[in-house]
């Protein structure tokens, strides 16, 4: 298929959706409000459907066909080509939600260009998730809002959340998607972090270039080793 | 999920507990109403006890829904499949939406969600046994769904009927989504059973694990279960824990049979004359064991509940503080409308 996007970059946004899915899913039971759980829940149970139509996708263009679980389950911590960000361990609430609307953020735009992208089965994903990422977006956006304006404890989570997750964001807007736009997205992700950040009366930082993730990607080993391990204790196994 | 320790009995509440013949006319009225099948609703007049009673079956309830999410929760990271790592995920959130459906029924009684958690934390308040027993493998997962949301269903579909109307209403939704869960967790076992000899032998252990605790659900036999009665009196309890058991061992036999698993009950009979199985006997030191909060997982559960509310109480207070700020500002930009 000549409109077809390369297989690349639908693995970079389906391993991003899916391990960001797997860290939220972390909090299933343990969130700091039975509201809350239940939100955080969606989100995961949305990204980690936009990863498996994405892997569906991927899984069903190679050549012989293979499998969404055979992407996810049987590739190693190097194959995987996700944001940094996404791989991350949880740390507080405030880094979780953090993470979500700097995620979401870079979402919103790569969704609504590939949504009018020639590639129409991407397109057909994306229209699905722009939706939910919008969803997503406003969520985090009120917490980070609460935090950033709510009591000195949660300015000063909020404001260490940004410090460990900013080095991060660098890398969110070089990458390249094909289907979308660099600089447009760029811009896109700046104006909605600026107008949480203004509203949450926190300062953003600088931009830096971005910073080159430990290439080990502890998090990212330690996460694939857990998510991985039954499917591979029994590799020839149907669940 | 269901509870058994619904039907502990409860002291207090039974000494508490009214009786008809010397019943006022008001109580003599709310009855009446019972017998009519009238729904109780929350503006209505109502007995102080039953009031009280339903304070604290709906709360364990509650409770039950939100400590049962971290026994399956435990094998989320885990899932071996992505189909069944979203099923468990969308699983376990539906029991969290049940407490919360739960905890409200309860707040229509005049109740507060934060007395009744901090009951839960304090281990005044009890939630079902069950959920201290720990998820050592993937089968557990189906077994739960197959075996324990079963027997909650049993529990449940005839609380659809009870008297208290949102108590009435609420269950009406949590069964379908618990009929929903107990498919999903025979489709987990129906695939093992399926599958290879480590995964038949997975799902076979399982079953041996969790068979006689989830005959325990329905609490106390009905001889023994002196709660039973004033709860059926007042319309909440429909049909008693012997028979509900007994409706839970004639359906999942077969249902056994046709996985070719074997239950771990030597003395699992059909008896024709009866139309029933016969089934050994319960282990109720085990049961009251657990009740007391000496099972395998006991401290773990509500250490897991206490630490996430205890690790969550800057953000509910931060929401708290900004929501103020929110209202205080808008207060203030009123008032200079108003002045100018």
């Amino acid at each position: 298929m000549s409109n077809a996007i390369p297989e690349t970059s639908l693995l970079t946004l389906a391993d991003t959706c899916l391990l960001w899915g797997h860290r939220l899913s972390e909090w299933c039971g343990h969130g700091p409000a039975l509201e809350e759980d239940i939100a955080l829940t969606n989100t995961a149970l949305d990204v980690i459907g936009q990863a498996r139509a994405l892997l569906q996708l991927v899984a069903h263009r190679r050549t012989p066909p293979t499998t969404e679980d055979a992407l996810a389950y049987f590739r190693d911590p190097h194959e995987f080509r996700n944001l940094s960000l996404a791989e991350l361990a949880n740390g507080d609430y405030a880094q979780t939600i953090l993470r979500s609307f700097l995620l979401a953020a870079w979402f919103v735009p790569v969704w609504e260009a590939l949504e009018k992208g020639a590639d129409r089965q991407v397109a057909a994903i994306a229209t699905n998730a722009s939706k939910e990422a919008r969803m997503q977006l406003r969520h985090a956006h009120d917490w980070v809002v609460r935090f950033g304006d709510g009591t000195p404890e949660s300015r000063r989570r909020i404001e260490a959340a940004v410090a460990s997750l900013w080095p991060r964001c660098g890398e969110l807007l070089d990458v390249e998607i094909d289907g979308t736009a660099r600089t447009a997205r760029r811009d896109a992700w700046l104006s909605i972090v600026t107008t949480t950040f203004t509203k949450a009366t926190m300062t953003m930082p600088p931009m830096g270039a971005a910073s080159t993730p430990n290439s080990s990607h502890p998090d990212r080993v330690t996460l694939l080793t857990e998510m991985q391990s039954l499917a591979r204790q029994h590799p020839n196994a149907v669940w | 999920m269901y509870t058994q320790a619904l039907d502990v009995p409860d002291i207090a509440a039974q000494q508490a507990a009214p009786h008809a013949h010397g019943a006022s006319p008001a109580e003599a009225n709310f009855l009446a109403r019972i017998a009519r099948d009238e729904k109780i609703e929350p503006q209505d007049e109502m007995p102080e006890d039953y009031r009280k009673s339903l304070i604290r079956q709906i709360s364990q309830h509650a409770h039950s829904e939100v400590v049962g999410m971290l026994p399956e929760g435990n094998w989320i990271t885990r899932a071996p499949s992505l189909k069944r790592k979203e099923i468990l995920l969308a699983k376990v959130q539906d029991e969290g939406g049940h407490g919360l459906y739960l905890y409200s029924a309860a707040e229509t009684l005049g109740a507060s969600r934060d007395d009744l958690v901090d009951a839960l934390h304090s281990g005044k308040a009890k939630y079902s046994s069950i959920f201290n027993y720990p998820t050592d493998s993937w089968a557990d997962i189906g077994t739960i769904g197959w075996l324990v949301d079963g027997a909650a269903i049993m529990n449940q579909v005839p609380l659809c009927r009870c008297s208290y109307g949102p108590y009435a209403r609420a269950m009406i939704r949590v069964c379908k989504e618990e009929s929903f869960h107990q498919r999903q967790g025979f489709d987990i076992v129906r695939a093992l059973c399926e599958g290879t000899a480590a995964q038949k032998q997975m799902a076979q252990e399982s079953v041996n694990r969790w068979w006689w605790p989830t005959l325990m659900m329905f609490g106390p036999h009905d001889s023994d279960s002196e709660h039973t009665g004033q709860a059926s009196a007042w319309g909440i309890k429909r049909i008693s824990n012997d028979d509900l058991r007994q409706r839970f061992v004639d359906v999942t036999v077969p249902q056994a049979a046709f996985l070719g698993l074997t239950l771990p009950d030597a003395l699992l009979k059909w008896n024709a004359d009866r139309g029933h199985y016969d089934f050994g006997p319960i282990d109720w030191n085990e049961f009251w064991r657990v009740v007391k909060g000496d099972g395998p997982c006991n401290a773990e559960r509500l250490n897991d509940r206490v630490q996430a509310f205890d690790d969550g109480g800057w953000v509910r207070e931060a929401a708290a503080a900004h929501a103020d700020k929110r209202a205080r500002r808008a207060v203030s930009a009123a008032s200079v409308r108003i002045a100018a």
